[in-house]
């Protein structure tokens, strides 16, 4: 009976309130804050309608992830995917089934997961629209695609997400300072030697070693730390050959994959390698590649790491 | 004597009607029970009650006030039911498929695949893949078109390439087959290695492995049409299948236009095949085994092979699409696994339990 009572008085409370914030009568009414929706353009050209300040927020790239933590995002985020594993209060979230995995582009997102989490917004990464974010906006959820092509291009989805999610100065501030340190280590190396360097993103097999040549994030940091990237003259991701990599007989070999368990020494160890300059002088190195290949706001300690790999006498 | 003969005779030909009849009702029963346990299980739990209330508010007499999220209702309307129901379409127009080229071809390994709709879909979807434009016409993205053409035209390809003097031996058009096939692959490898963009790998591994996520309604009021049309066609077919078993030579003492009823049935099971095609991509082993494991148990009469496997291929991959969904959700794995992973073990006790010699 109480309980009733309660719910007729929070019912009544409500309703008065309502009448009573109603701007009708008059300029003595005070103005409630009416949201305005806003028409933002994603990296595709597709308008995208924002009605309200997103409150539930679906990441379909562990970049997208990565911005949105960054922005302080992280209690409006209810959805990420399977490869999302950064910041770790992302994965303290995950645990404590605040957030929820909702899949992985390969072999395909669970649409179900995602429409129950009942988002205002997925943010998705994609070269060409992908198939999953045409089929988000036909079950009515908005959704932004972001496919940055160069270091600006990570900047200006950052200030995008900041745009979509009411986050604008927050965006800004973020992208200055990233600006910052980048600009910093740039002017570092600027008057340093260039050496070559072979990027190997995944060198399992030795007929097909895969590196990043012209176009990719890892060329450009490359080159804006201080190196240049054996396999700039490509276009795209590519594989060399073992001989061709003997050929070019780099001066820094820097390995993808250390989360995965690629090691400097194991690589070190196989045929062929042994007679590379890199190899013999102890210029092989495995790195956490996510910092160079995931466009969001790590690249700049992505650059800082390559930088002191390939120039360690100007950094400590 | 003479009259009872007959009589037998009628008595029997009315019996063997009604057991076809009555097999092709309990597949069609099970396929109904498979479509509804697909429906009420997914990586979202929806309870059957809601279900079955929120269906009932859809026939407009009923208005049961909402128990369930409002997102419950798209989950169960715009993806698990058009989902449910394109794994059935596909299933029912592979298995039939595969019937038509195993009756045509008299193969044991002959699928819907065998003469280059695979290769021939996989290398459409990849140049559309490259492209950086997408488009959909009537809700089919560019990839789902480009797969549909490129399927029906390595056919196109392969037949005439085999087409001799006014004639299209089987043997020629089989080998012919693979060697399209083969070249369409490479040159579809050749794009995904070179494409630049590691992307460009998982879509078309995607493809290969299949997949009837994200199919929508507008895809299946122009899909079922021609999957459950050519089904019926090719049920009619199904006396030219049974006369094809005696071989080619065979068909013709029994007065079939041979060539004729080679390109109609070769058309038909490419049309089934492009169609299921370009809504999951290439889903394998259910038109190879689906035809081979019904033939095992109900033999290979046509008229009753071909119902019969469309509405076991159906239940087979509704029942593939929701392990696929289920067992590791919310990830989901790629459904031409599971059918190799469950169907494969079933076919072998299949095979093993039959003591009669494999008859086609």
């Amino acid at each position: 009976m109480k309980k009733l009572a309660l719910i007729l008085l929070a019912l009544g409370v409500t309703l008065a309130l309502m009448i009573a914030c109603t701007p009708t009568l008059g300029p003595t009414a005070t103005p409630t804050p009416t949201p305005t929706p806003i028409q933002i353009t994603d990296d595709h050209g597709r308008t995208v309608s924002i009605v309200e300040t997103p409150q539930r927020i679906v990441s379909l790239a562990p970049s997208a992830t990565e911005i949105l933590f960054a922005l302080g995002l992280g209690d409006k985020v209810v959805g990420v995917t399977d490869y999302c594993d950064y910041p770790p209060e992302l994965l303290d979230k995950i645990n404590a089934t605040e957030i929820q995995r909702v899949g992985s582009y390969f072999p395909g997102f669970n649409l179900e997961t995602i429409v129950a989490l009942e988002p205002d917004v997925a943010f998705a990464i994609g070269a060409t629209v992908p198939d999953y974010v045409n089929d988000l906006e036909g079950l009515g959820i908005a959704a932004v695609v972001l496919n940055a092509k160069d270091i600006d291009g990570i900047f200006h989805d950052i200030e995008l997400v900041g745009e979509v999610t009411g986050k604008d100065a927050e965006a800004e501030a973020l992208t200055t300072d990233l600006k910052e340190q980048i600009d910093e280590i740039v002017a570092t190396v600027a008057n340093a030697s260039i050496p070559s360097i072979f990027y190997g993103s995944d060198v399992s097999d030795p007929s097909a070693l895969w590196t990043a040549g012209n176009g990719t994030f890892i060329d450009a940091f490359i080159t804006m730390a201080g190196g240049e990237n054996i396999a700039g003259g490509v276009e795209g991701w590519t594989t060399f050959s073992l001989e061709v990599l003997i050929d070019y007989n780099p001066d820094i070999i820097v390995l993808g994959g250390a989360l995965w368990g690629v090691s400097a020494e194991e690589v070190s160890g196989r045929a062929g390698w042994q007679d590379l300059d890199a190899v013999k002088s102890g210029n092989i190195f495995a790195i956490d590649d996510t910092l160079l290949v995931r466009p969001g706001p790590r690249i700049a300690d992505g650059l800082d790491l390559l930088a002191g790999l390939i120039h360690p006498e100007l950094f400590d | 004597m003479f009259a009872l003969g007959n009589k037998t005779i009628k008595m029997f030909t009315r019996l063997k009607q009604n057991r076809r009849l009555l097999i092709l009702l309990a597949l069609g029963a099970l396929l109904l029970l498979c479509l509804l346990i697909a429906a009420a299980l997914g990586a979202v739990s929806i309870s059957a009650l809601d279900i079955i209330k929120m269906t009932l508010n859809k026939t407009g007499l009923f208005d049961f006030s909402a128990t369930w999220q409002p997102s419950a209702e798209t989950i169960l309307f715009q993806l698990r039911l058009p989902r449910v129901i394109a794994g059935a379409l596909v299933g029912a127009a592979l298995a039939s498929a595969g019937v038509l080229f195993q009756g045509l071809l008299r193969n044991p390994m002959a699928d819907p695949y065998i003469i280059g709709t695979s290769a021939g879909a996989a290398f459409g979807a990849t140049i559309a893949m490259m492209l950086p434009i997408s488009f959909a016409f009537l809700s089919f993205g560019l990839v789902s078109i480009a797969a549909f053409l490129g399927a029906l035209g390595a056919v196109f390809l392969v037949y005439n390439l085999a087409r001799v003097g006014g004639k299209t031996p089987i043997v020629s058009m089989l080998l012919a087959g693979f060697a399209v096939s083969a070249m369409l692959t490479a040159v579809m490898f050749f794009m995904v290695t070179r494409g630049g963009r590691p992307e460009l790998l998982h879509n078309a591994f995607s493809f290969l492995m299949g997949s009837v996520s994200g199919t929508d309604w507008t895809q299946i009021a122009i899909i079922a049409p021609l999957i459950i049309g050519g089904i019926v066609v090719a049920r009619f077919l199904a006396f030219r299948l049974n006369a094809f078993s005696l071989g080619e030579e065979g068909a013709a003492y029994l007065g079939i236009n041979v060539e004729r009823e080679k390109l109609i049935i070769l058309s038909l099971g490419s049309l089934l095949t492009a169609a299921a095609v370009c809504i999951s991509g290439l889903v394998g082993f259910v038109g190879l085994v689906v035809p081979h494991a019904v033939r095992l148990v109900l033999g290979p009469d046509h008229r009753l092979l071909l119902p019969a496997a469309a509405l076991s291929g159906a239940a087979f991959i509704v029942l593939a699409d929701l392990f696929a969904r289920t067992v590791l959700a919310p990830s989901e794995i790629p459904i031409g696994i599971l059918t190799a992973i469950i169907g494969a073990p079933f076919f072998i006790y299949l095979l093993r339990r039959t003591r009669r010699e494999y008859a086609f």
